[in-house]
C-alpha cells in the first residue's frame, strides 16, 4: 500500500506498491507512476502575516493581519515505461492533465495517506513536469525515468462534494427572545481553521413581507456571533425636537465583556422600534466610565415597526488583561434626535451582539422559495472539492439556477468554534419588522486542512 | 483569496445609470476578491476624494473593462458593513504587456460654449451646443472655450469642433515597442468622489441678494431653481448636515462659473473667524461645518510610536479605513509635561487628508496635516 496521490484522473502511486510499466495511469493498480519518496507529504501553507509596530520603540511586533498564499508543491516521481515513446506519452498525459485549468475547470489533487480514512482534495492552479534522466538501469526489463511534478495549488485541502452541515433546515424567528429566536448555535465543526474562521454556505428561505410594496424582505442581517444580549430595558418612548445631540430614549443596559478578554470580538447594537416619526434619527452611545463609542445617527425607515443597525466597534485593545479588570462591563444607551420638527420614537427592545463577523444584505428580489438566499462562499457540487471561492458573493436562487446578485456590506459569517448564527430581516422600503415571521436556514461548512485530514 | 477579501473590505461596482445618475444596479458584486491593492483618500476639502485599486486580468477582459466600465460607481464598505468610501469610476488604465492605455472622464466635455470677443471688442458667449448621446451616458459636463476677434458664427463653429473632439472620453496611449520582458495584463481603476462632479456644470446668477451661506449651498445642490441637480442629480439634496456660519454673502455668480467654484468661494468665507470645511460623504450628502482645528484640545485620534494602530483617546482601536479628516490627532509619546497652546505643536496636528492603503505587504493610514499655513492659503480655506 502507498499514499494515494491523484492528479485529475491520473494516479501517481500504484496501490500495489509497484509501478506497472506500460500500464494505464487512470487505474490505481495499473499506473506506471510512483512517488520517489515513500514518505512524501504535502506542504503546509505558510501564513502570510502583516506585522505592525515593534522596535525601536517597543520590543516585539503586533500581528496585524494574516492570510494564506497558494502552495508550491514538488512531487518527485518515477515513471516506468516500456519504451521511449511510451514514456513520452505518459509525460504528455500528465502535463495536459495538470493544465486543464487553462480552458476548463481546475484539476483536482487528491491525497490519501496509507491507512487514512479519508481523502483530501485541493485545486491545482498550474504546474509543470520536468523529466530528469532517461533510461535508468532497467527494472524488470522496464525503462525507468525520474521526473518532478511541480504544482501550484490552493492553500488548503477540503472534502469532496458537500460541506458538513452545521445547521440543518432550522427555523429562525425574527426576534431576540423565545424559541426559536434569531440565534442558532453551530454544531461542532472540524478542520484546521476552526479558530481562524472557515467558510460557510448559508441557504436562507425568507418569509414574505407582511406589508408592501415591495412584498418581499429587502434587508437581511447575518452574523457569526459569540453571544447576543437581548433586553427590553432598552425600551421606551420619547418625543423630542433636539436636532443636535438628541435625547435619551429608554434605559441603559449593562453588558458583560468578560469573554472579550479571551476572544477577538466586536460589539454591534440593534434597536427594534414599534414606531418612529419620519424625521427621527437614532444612535447608540457606549460608556465604560467615559464615553468610549458614539455611533452614527441612523435614519429610521418608515413610521412603522423596524429594526435599526446602530453600528458597532472592535473590542480589541480596549478590553485587555489589565490588573483588576477581570469582569469588564459596558453601559449601552440609545438616543433619538430630530432632523426637523418634533419627532417621537418607541423602542421595544435592543440587542447587543458580540460578534466575529457581521454583514448586511440588500435584496432586490424575493427569496421565499428554497433554496432562497444563498451566501455563496465555497464550492459545493458533486465531485468538486469544497474549497473557498476567490470572492464571496450572495445570490438569490430560483430552482437550480442563479436569479440575482445581492449587494452585501461587511463580512459573511464564518465558522468559529463555539459560535452561533444571528439572522434578522425586515422590509426596509416601507419599514416592516415583524417579530412573528420565521425563516429557515441550512448552513454547511467547508472544513479545511493544511495537511492531513485524518478521520474527520 | 486576496488579503483585501480576507479582511472583508467589499468593493461592489454599480452599473452606469441613465445620464450618469448613480445607480444601485450591481454590475460586479465585489472586486475585492481579485484586487492586489487598495488606496483611498478622504480630504477635509471635498470629502471622499479618490480611490485606486487594481488587478490582473486576461486580455479579453481587460479590453472589455477599458471599453465599458467608465462612469460606473462604487460604495466601498468595511468588514463591519460601514461605508468607507464612495464615488465614480473616472479613469481606467490597462497595461497590455509593453502597451499602456488610459482613458478618463477628465477631458470629457459634452456641452460646449465659446466665450469670444468680436472685432469691436464686444464680449459674448455662444448658446450651448451639446451631444445628447454622451450626456445620456455620463451626465452633463460643461466646457467653455475662448477666442478673440471672431464673429458669432465662427465662435459657434469653434464650440462645435471642440464638442466633436471632446464628447467621448479621451484616450492617452503610452506605447513602447522594445526588447525585454513584455510584462503582464493588468487593470488599474481610479475612482473620484462625487464632490468632483460639482465642477462639471457651469452656471450664473444675476441676483445680488445676500443670503446665508448654508442656504446658498443648499440651493446650489438642489434639483430645482439654480441647483446643479436640475442638470446632474448626482448628489443628495439633504441639507441636514449643512451648518450655519452666520455669514450672508452675495448670491451673484459670474457667467460660466462652475458650481464647485462658487460653492468653494462660499466655504472660504468661513464664519468670519474660523475656517469651515465642506465634505461630500456617505450617501453623497454634503457636510458643512466648522473645522476641527477650531477646538484643538478635542482630540479624535491618538497613536503610540510603538504600535501600528490608531486609537480614540479612550483606547478604542480605529481601523485604517475608518479614519477621517477634519479631526485632531495626537502622538501621545511626544506629549510634554507643560501644556502647549495652538493647534500646530509637535504633539498634535490637524488632519487635512487621510490616505488608507491596503496591500499584501502594508495596511495602514497616513494622516496628512495642512500642507501650508500661509495666510493666503488660510484665507482661501484650502490646502
Amino acid at each position: 500500500m502507498s499514499t494515494r496521490v491523484k492528479v485529475g484522473t491520473l494516479f501517481l502511486n500504484n496501490s500495489t506498491g509497484f509501478a506497472v510499466a506500460g500500464g494505464a495511469a487512470t487505474g490505481e493498480s495499473t499506473t506506471p507512476w510512483a512517488t520517489r519518496d515513500a514518505n512524501w507529504t504535502p506542504q503546509a501553507p505558510k501564513p502570510l502575516a502583516v506585522w505592525g509596530g515593534g522596535p525601536p520603540f517597543v520590543a516585539g511586533r503586533t500581528l496585524a493581519y494574516q492570510s494564506y498564499d497558494d502552495v508550491t508543491e514538488q512531487i518527485p516521481l518515477f515513471l516506468d515505461a516500456t519504451s521511449h515513446d511510451d514514456a513520452a506519452n505518459e509525460l504528455q498525459l500528465l502535463r495536459t492533465e495538470v493544465l486543464r485549468t487553462v480552458t476548463g475547470e481546475s484539476t483536482i489533487l487528491e491525497i490519501k495517506p496509507d491507512g487514512a480514512t479519508n481523502s483530501m482534495y485541493a485545486n491545482i492552479k498550474t504546474g509543470w513536469l520536468q523529466e530528469e534522466t532517461i533510461l535508468e538501469s532497467p527494472v524488470g526489463g522496464a525503462l525507468r525515468m525520474r521526473a518532478t511534478l511541480t504544482i501550484i495549488r490552493t492553500p488548503f485541502f477540503g472534502r469532496l462534494s458537500t460541506g458538513e452541515t452545521l445547521i440543518n433546515a432550522l427555523a429562525f424567528k425574527n426576534t431576540g427572545t423565545g424559541s426559536p429566536s434569531n440565534v442558532r448555535a453551530f454544531s461542532a465543526g472540524v478542520g484546521d481553521l476552526i479558530y481562524e474562521g472557515s467558510p460557510l454556505n448559508c441557504a436562507i428561505v425568507l418569509p414574505a413581507a407582511s406589508a408592501g410594496p415591495p412584498a418581499f424582505i429587502t434587508k437581511v442581517w447575518v452574523a457569526s456571533i459569540y453571544s447576543r444580549t437581548y433586553s427590553t430595558t432598552f425600551s421606551g418612548t420619547k418625543t423630542t425636537s433636539d436636532t443636535a445631540d438628541g435625547d435619551v430614549i429608554g434605559s441603559s443596559v449593562s453588558v458583560s465583556l468578560t469573554d472579550a478578554l479571551s476572544k477577538n470580538l466586536s460589539a454591534r447594537f440593534m434597536a427594534r422600534l414599534a414606531s418612529a416619526s419620519a424625521n427621527a434619527q437614532f444612535r447608540v452611545q457606549v460608556t465604560m466610565g467615559p464615553v468610549i463609542y458614539t455611533g452614527p445617527w441612523v435614519d429610521n425607515v418608515g413610521t412603522a415597526t423596524q429594526l435599526l443597525d446602530l453600528g458597532g466597534f472592535s473590542l480589541r485593545e480596549i478590553i485587555r488583561r489589565s490588573k483588576g479588570l477581570t469582569a469588564p462591563t459596558m453601559s449601552v444607551q440609545f438616543y433619538i434626535r430630530s432632523v426637523s420638527g418634533s419627532v417621537s420614537g418607541n423602542v421595544t427592545y435592543g440587542e447587543v451582539l458580540l460578534y466575529y463577523t457581521f454583514c448586511e444584505l440588500n435584496l432586490t428580489q424575493a427569496a421565499e422559495s428554497s433554496p432562497g438566499l444563498l451566501l455563496d462562499t465555497f464550492a459545493e457540487q458533486t465531485s468538486v472539492p469544497c474549497l473557498p471561492f476567490q470572492s464571496e458573493r450572495v445570490i438569490t436562487v430560483s430552482g437550480t439556477s442563479f436569479a440575482d446578485i445581492v449587494r452585501k456590506k461587511g463580512r459573511l459569517p464564518r465558522y468559529v468554534s463555539g459560535a452561533s448564527l444571528y439572522l434578522a430581516w425586515m422590509d426596509d422600503v416601507t419599514g416592516d419588522h415583524t417579530t412573528t415571521e420565521q425563516a429557515t436556514a441550512t448552513v454547511t461548512h467547508a472544513p479545511l486542512w493544511k495537511t492531513f485530514r485524518g478521520g474527520a | 483569496m486576496t488579503l483585501l477579501s480576507d479582511i472583508g473590505i467589499t468593493i461592489p461596482l454599480f452599473g452606469r445609470g441613465a445620464a450618469g445618475v448613480p445607480s444601485t444596479t450591481l454590475a460586479v458584486a465585489d472586486l475585492a476578491g481579485r484586487c492586489d491593492s487598495y488606496e483611498h483618500t478622504i480630504a477635509a476639502r471635498g470629502g471622499f476624494e479618490s480611490m485606486r485599486t487594481g488587478f490582473k486580468a486576461d486580455l479579453d477582459e481587460a479590453i472589455d473593462i477599458f471599453n465599458t466600465w467608465l462612469g460606473r460607481s462604487t460604495v466601498v464598505s468595511s468588514p463591519d458593513a460601514m461605508t468607507i468610501w464612495e464615488g465614480i469610476l473616472a479613469g481606467i488604465s490597462v497595461t497590455l504587456g509593453q502597451r499602456r492605455r488610459s482613458i478618463s472622464l477628465d477631458k470629457l466635455s459634452n456641452r460646449l460654449r465659446c466665450r469670444y470677443t468680436d472685432e469691436n471688442g464686444t464680449t459674448a458667449v455662444t448658446s450651448p451646443t451639446s451631444n445628447s448621446a454622451s450626456i445620456a451616458l455620463y451626465g452633463t459636463k460643461d466646457a467653455v472655450v475662448s477666442a478673440s476677434n471672431i464673429t458669432a458664427t465662427q465662435a459657434s463653429g469653434i464650440a462645435a469642433r471642440a464638442l466633436s473632439q471632446w464628447k467621448t472620453p479621451q484616450q492617452q496611449p503610452d506605447t513602447q515597442i522594445t526588447t525585454g520582458n513584455l510584462g503582464d495584463v493588468s487593470v488599474d481603476l481610479l475612482f473620484r468622489g462625487w464632490y468632483w462632479t460639482l465642477g462639471w456644470v457651469v452656471t450664473s446668477r444675476t441676483s445680488t441678494t445676500t443670503t446665508a451661506t448654508g442656504t446658498q449651498i443648499g440651493a446650489l445642490i438642489a434639483t430645482s431653481g439654480v441647483g446643479i441637480g436640475v442638470t446632474n442629480p448626482f448628489l443628495s439634496t439633504s441639507t441636514f448636515n449643512i451648518g450655519t456660519t452666520g455669514r450672508s454673502p452675495s448670491e451673484f455668480i459670474p457667467p460660466e462659473t462652475a458650481y464647485q467654484e462658487k460653492i468653494e468661494q462660499l466655504v472660504s468665507e468661513g464664519d468670519g473667524t474660523d475656517r469651515w470645511v465642506l465634505m461630500c460623504l456617505e450617501n453623497r450628502e454634503l457636510h458643512f461645518r466648522k473645522w476641527a482645528g477650531a477646538t484643538p484640545d478635542t482630540i479624535h485620534y491618538v497613536a503610540n510610536l510603538g504600535t501600528h494602530q490608531v486609537f480614540t483617546p479612550q483606547g478604542r482601536v480605529v481601523e485604517p479605513w475608518d479614519v477621517r479628516p477634519d479631526t485632531m490627532y495626537q502622538e501621545v509619546d511626544l506629549l510634554t509635561p507643560a501644556p502647549v497652546a495652538g493647534y500646530d505643536d509637535a504633539t498634535r496636528q490637524y488632519v487635512e487628508r487621510v490616505v488608507c492603503t491596503v496591500s499584501n505587504s502594508r495596511i495602514g493610514v497616513t494622516l496628512e496635516p495642512q500642507a501650508s499655513d500661509s495666510l493666503d492659503v488660510l484665507l482661501r480655506g484650502i490646502s
